[in-house]
């Protein structure tokens, strides 16, 4: 009796085995749920088109989950592996429109070498991206000193007043807010040297 | 002195790096900054913190954002799942393909290359005994394979519980030994056994009892690869 219990144990844990490797699930539900939005906004932004940008979305998680056995977690987070494989058909899809927009505009065929050197347009919204994340992390005073002043454009003594500081805190408080702004992105991993 | 003056101008060099100072402020502190190259170096890290700035959006703007439609989700399961089908059902179907293609090309390996008069690897064929016991009936075949010949036999009528040994005989007469049985009287024994020896090479096959004493003998025709 044992022989066979023994052998169906086995067996179960064969099968759960290679439910786990090779038919092992990427759970696709669970990272559209996590990162769909974000991985849209970088489309979006990067390419200004809404269409571009859903199509962009449904091939990166359509990819992932394809190549999912090729994911390794230890390697970096879903969240890299989606962005990684978004960027690439972002730049595609920016290339392929550069290019129909050049043959459409009728310019002569030398000159379709400039293609080629498109750049990258998810660089620039990434670190947007990231800014807003950094923001975010502020405290409430140092958010709302950088809000007011530099994205409202609001006067200072106006600012001062409605939170109840003299404009000289205000000031000092804007120098602070930057400062800390910098060490959040740092930790963030974003350096400006080089 | 030099100290407390750099904290003075310190807390200005916000408003500073975002343009909000006044005229003769902003002055002032361009003076100093050209005389200190720690506020210089100040200014310069919050420099490339506020380049930035412009390219973040604020939570207004973030609002008036399109964010991905509510369907976009069953599309993307939906259009994953159809491929992946799609990519299996190709798989599939190359597999198929390729198992065909296999059988085909082996089929014209072994009957594409089979001599004339020589028998066809993997096929049955019957051989008759030309000594028997009276008492002894049996039934055979050989079957020639690459690796040598297999013997398929019959036999009743054989010494219960003795040992026979079945054997082929080379074109030398040397007898290779493809294994042995023991008798049974009332029952048939039915037994295959192989021997290394090309069927093109075997010239007999001979059912010997531990004595020596030969029980069975079927001379084999003969396939001379050249025939």
């Amino acid at each position: 009796m044992t022989g066979a219990n023994t052998i169906r144990r086995l067996g179960r844990r064969l099968r759960s085995r290679r439910r786990d490797t090779s038919e092992g699930e990427f759970p696709l539900r669970a990272a559209y749920a996590d990162h769909a939005g974000e991985l849209f906004q970088l489309a979006f932004r990067s390419l200004g088109d809404q269409g571009l940008a859903e199509e962009v979305v449904q091939e990166t998680f359509v990819r992932a989950w394809r190549s999912s056995a090729r994911f390794d977690e230890r390697r970096g987070s879903v969240r890299t592996w989606l962005f990684a494989i978004a960027r690439n058909l972002i730049v595609d899809a920016a290339r392929a429109r550069a290019v129909r927009s050049r043959a459409a505009g009728g310019e002569r065929e030398e000159e379709w070498g400039v293609i080629g050197v498109t750049e990258d347009p998810t660089e620039k919204v990434l670190l947007g991206m990231q800014m807003e994340e950094a923001l975010k992390r502020l405290s409430e005073d140092h958010h709302r000193v950088i809000l007011e002043i530099y994205y409202r454009g609001r006067p200072y003594a106006e600012v001062a007043e409605e939170i109840g500081v003299s404009p000289s805190t205000l000031r000092s408080r804007t120098y602070y807010a930057l400062k800390s702004l910098r060490l959040v992105l740092e930790e963030m991993g974003w350096s400006d040297e080089s | 002195m030099r100290a407390e003056g750099c904290n003075r101008y310190r807390e200005l060099l916000g408003a500073y790096v975002l343009g909000r100072l006044e005229e003769d402020e902003r002055r002032e502190l361009e003076r100093h900054i050209s005389e200190c190259p720690r506020c210089r170096a100040e200014v310069s890290e919050l420099r490339s913190v506020t380049e930035l700035l412009p390219l973040a959006r604020v939570p207004e703007a973030l609002d008036e954002e399109p964010g991905p439609p509510p369907d976009l989700e069953e599309q993307v399961v939906a259009e994953a799942e159809s491929r992946r089908w799609r990519e299996r059902s190709w798989s599939r179907a190359l597999t198929a393909a390729a198992v065909l293609l296999l059988v085909v090309v082996g089929a014209l390996i072994v009957f594409g290359t089979r001599e004339p008069g020589q028998p066809g690897l993997g096929e049955e064929e019957p051989v008759a005994f030309s000594v028997t016991r009276e008492d002894v009936s049996a039934d055979a075949a050989v079957v020639a394979h690459t690796w040598g010949t297999e013997v398929l036999l019959e036999v009743e009528g054989l010494e219960a519980g003795e040992v026979y040994t079945v054997s082929i005989e080379r074109m030398d007469g040397a007898p290779v030994p493809t294994g042995t049985f023991i008798g049974v009287r009332d029952a048939t024994v039915d037994c295959q056994l192989n021997g290394a020896v090309l069927r093109q090479d075997a010239r007999a096959v001979v059912v010997m009892s531990a004595d020596g004493d030969v029980v069975l003998r079927s001379d084999l025709e003969q396939h001379s690869p050249e025939a």
